[in-house]
């Protein structure tokens, strides 16, 4: 069921400020109506695979995000390689932006001035954003967290970040949603020292957040999510989890400390991180949102949706884009065999479910002398402007002599590529059937 | 005369300037009919520097260069010949030009060896001895297909003892393909001005439709470039098309255009976008500077290309030579600030206000009319005078 409540956050916000004489019983109510809209997630099945949308973002009240949502990663609120004009070549449906503070922490003196919050500063009005703290396309390089500060690795070098500094930067940006602060700092080669560390910091980093975000005009009606650190550790995992379902604001759990982010993601294999994350749901209420980041392959990302997680990042796209590949891989519906047009149609495959993980090619390495004179396009019956424009032989001479054009190309084939991935996935589950890799 | 070179381009003069030597066409090629005065970005490896083919065409560019040199090597013309040419090799269906090759081999290969059979040079990609002879280098300029291709030039001996005419007609004896490419030969002749003269009465005897005028990109003083560049624009004929090799400065391509020139082409834009810099009527600004941190302006007022009508200098500053977003972005703007200017000439010569243009333009360009003396010599040689009091 999906109640319009847009319509009424409109009303209720015209009436208030009209009205000659405001009590403060009608403030109150007013503020008491306003807290049920500043984020409303609506699950629309839970017993099979689960989705929903989320609606009423206080700042974007008529947008709706169906979920499972694809964050598309940036670097400072740009996709990377895509000016705004070329992004808008790319006609996959692009929900919500993701702006890791680790690469835009750079933009906060300009966004500060500017007023009008990270999106537009970056020429991307109009696109909602989420607000995280960590790139997941980029490695993390361990820093030193202290109680008051954690460490980011940013281009220009580490930067030290306070709670105060992280939510001035929240203020300055406003983001649709954003992730409290944490020590991220975890992984499952932790010491228990580490991942007792990193739970402590996290959860007293999260209660001056929320104390700095309670107060804070521009943030308050801002959801914002929790990050359960703890590594795999379910002992630490847990007690974060009580702490955070503590406060009644937390609209969504990122379940964090699963690895250390970048390229090694894609080397995590289902089963490696299929009892903890199914373990730390069960803690957590079927009504809020649930986060993982990473680049994980695209059959643990079915598989993790299947598990209970909504909302994932592009990260892979960066990755696999800055090693100067393009994805082939394909998907279809597992138990109603209908095969997307997209995907892989060369060579045998292995159909059965069990056998499916390694048994598809994600993409093709386009510095590879085999594509030299290769005039088709980078994926057969993509269409998407790079495959109805141009061809493998082009943007391998591209790659081979390190010109700017080729990164573009395969940015816009893979995003469209991965879009139309999680489209596929939305319809499939809604369709009531599983997603397989192809 | 009347051969078949004719077919593969037709110069129609629009309006020629009632003051000076400035004149506006349509230059119809295979493949695209280019408006001029016309700015040509460089797109050297069969790319604008990460711009899409229909990015240029919403910028409306025109033609734009690929460097015979580098295509030669990487993809080598046996895979442009088997893609059907550069045009459908990079998907870009207006107008190309190619150059020679010569001047790379020069400036790039420090074992570069002129002799009368070609330019000798050791291959990049490995120690064996290449030889590029006008032969060779047509052959490859075939193999792309511009719609314009260059003659094989002497760069180094042109500058002492005169132009290898006999190179000329080498190249228009191996052209294969006169139906669809041209040929320009090269005015040489160094800083000598009886050099350029014989150069060109020699040249103006070969049957080609169009002529492009080399050597003096080379940090020359500019008060010897202007008077080369009218001796040459005062001896080549009206009615065809004149190509000034390298020249890119806004204020270089306004005099040039009043001098009588058609076709510019330079790195100018695209590389000093590379390096974090904006073209604005004022002179270019380096967005790395902090005064931009906070600057919310557009990097130009006024400009209608898709970077300023989105982003400001202040957003630009802060990821500008980390993000390869702020080079696409400036890239486009200094090619939109190029093409613009060209429009604002064609218009203004269309109307018969070229000169007053001109004036307009060199007071927003340098403050307090401190003009420098070579603009102020070389526009009053074409009958432009700058009010400098």
């Amino acid at each position: 069921m999906c109640y319009d409540l847009s319509k009424y956050h409109d009303i209720i916000l015209n009436f208030v400020p009209c009205g000659d004489v405001i009590t403060t019983l009608s403030v109150t109510i007013y503020y008491l109506i306003l807290q049920f809209f500043i984020m409303k997630f609506i699950l629309e099945n839970s017993n099979k695979v689960r989705f929903g949308k989320i609606c009423s973002l206080s700042r974007s009240p008529n947008l709706e995000l169906e979920t499972p949502v694809l964050l598309v990663n940036t670097k400072a609120g740009s996709v990377m390689h895509l000016s705004h004009e070329v992004l808008m070549k790319i006609d996959g449906p692009i929900q919500c932006l993701q702006v890791p503070l680790s690469n835009s922490a750079k933009c906060y003196e300009g966004v500060r001035g500017f007023k009008k919050g990270i999106m537009e500063f970056a020429g991307m009005k109009g696109f909602l954003s989420y607000c995280s703290v960590h790139d997941p396309a980029e490695k993390l390089t361990k820093g030193k967290n202290e109680k008051e500060q954690i460490s980011v690795n940013t281009c220009n070098g580490r930067i030290y970040i306070t709670v105060q500094r992280y939510m001035e930067i929240m203020e300055a940006f406003q983001p649709d949603m954003y992730e409290a602060l944490s020590d991220g700092y975890n992984d499952s080669n932790s010491s228990n020292r580490r991942l007792c560390k990193s739970s402590a910091n996290s959860m007293s980093y999260f209660d001056e957040c929320m104390r700095i975000h309670e107060k804070s005009k521009i943030l308050k009606q801002t959801p914002v999510f929790g990050v359960i650190e703890g590594g795999h550790n379910l002992i630490y995992k847990e007690k974060i989890i009580s702490h955070l379902l503590g406060n009644p604001n937390v609209c969504g759990f990122v379940i964090s400390g699963l690895h250390s982010n970048g390229p090694d993601v894609e080397k995590l294999c289902f089963s490696s991180i299929e009892s903890v994350v199914h373990q730390t749901l069960k803690l957590l209420p079927d009504d809020r949102v649930k986060v993982i980041h990473g680049c994980f392959r695209p059959e643990v990302v079915v598989r993790l949706i299947e598990l209970g997680i909504d909302i994932f990042d592009s990260s892979l796209v960066d990755i696999v884009t800055n090693r100067g590949s393009a994805f082939v891989f394909g998907w279809e519906a597992v138990d109603k065999k209908t095969t997307m047009v997209n995907g892989n149609t060369e060579g045998d495959r292995d159909k059965s479910v069990e056998n499916e993980l390694q048994s598809y090619k994600l993409e093709i390495s386009l510095g590879d002398k085999i594509y030299f004179d290769d005039f088709g396009p980078l994926l057969q019956g993509c269409s998407c402007l790079a495959c109805q424009k141009h061809t493998r032989a082009y943007i391998h001479h591209l790659f081979v002599t390190k010109e700017m054009l080729g990164p573009v190309l395969l940015m816009i084939h893979n995003l469209h590529h991965y879009l139309s991935f999680f489209a596929f996935i939305r319809k499939t589950v809604r369709d009531g059937h599983r997603v397989g890799i192809i | 005369m009347e051969t078949h070179a004719n077919k593969c381009l037709q110069f129609n003069i629009i309006k020629e300037c009632s003051v000076s030597k400035a004149r506006t066409s349509f230059m119809v090629l295979p493949h695209y009919t280019v408006k001029t005065p016309v700015f040509m970005p460089v797109g050297t490896q069969g790319t604008l520097k990460g711009l899409l083919p229909e990015q240029l065409e919403a910028l409306d560019c025109h033609i734009i260069l690929g460097n015979t040199y580098h295509l030669g090597t990487r993809p080598g013309p046996e895979l442009i010949k088997k893609a059907g040419g550069l045009h459908k090799f990079m998907g870009w269906n207006r107008a190309l030009l190619t150059d020679s090759g010569g001047f790379q081999m020069v400036s790039l290969l420090s074992l570069a060896e002129i002799t009368e059979e070609g330019v000798k040079f050791e291959s990049p990609y490995g120690g064996s001895n290449c030889m590029l002879s006008p032969e060779e280098s047509i052959h490859i300029q075939n193999a792309i297909g511009a719609d314009i291709m260059m003659q094989l030039d002497d760069v180094v001996k042109t500058t002492t003892t005169g132009p290898r005419i006999n190179w000329v007609d080498r190249c228009i004896e191996a052209h294969q393909n006169p139906e669809t490419q041209n040929i320009f030969p090269i005015v040489q002749g160094g800083l000598d001005n009886e050099l350029r003269i014989k150069c060109i009465k020699a040249l103006m005897e070969r049957d080609v439709n169009g002529f492009a005028i080399g050597g003096l990109s080379g940090g020359e003083a500019k008060t010897s470039f202007w008077r080369i560049v009218n001796l040459c624009t005062d001896y080549l004929p009206k009615d065809n098309p004149r190509y000034l090799m390298g020249v890119g400065f806004a204020s270089d391509l306004v005099v040039c255009v009043a001098l009588g020139i058609d076709m510019f082409d330079c790195v100018f834009p695209t590389r000093t976008a590379r390096f974090g810099c904006g073209l604005t009527e004022s002179g270019q600004i380096n967005l790395k500077k902090q005064a931009y941190q906070c600057d919310y302006r557009p990097i130009e007022e006024h400009c209608d290309c898709s970077t300023c009508q989105r982003y400001t200098r202040a957003y630009l500053h802060s990821i500008v030579t980390v993000d390869t977003v702020a080079c696409h972005l400036l890239t486009v703007h200094n090619i939109s600030f190029q093409m613009r200017l060209m429009k604002s000439i064609q218009k203004s010569i269309e109307e018969d206000e070229f000169p007053e243009f001109v004036r307009d333009f060199m007071r927003k360009c340098f403050v307090n009319k401190e003009y420098p003396e070579w603009i102020v010599e070389a526009l009053s040689a074409v009958n432009i005078h700058l009010d400098c009091s």
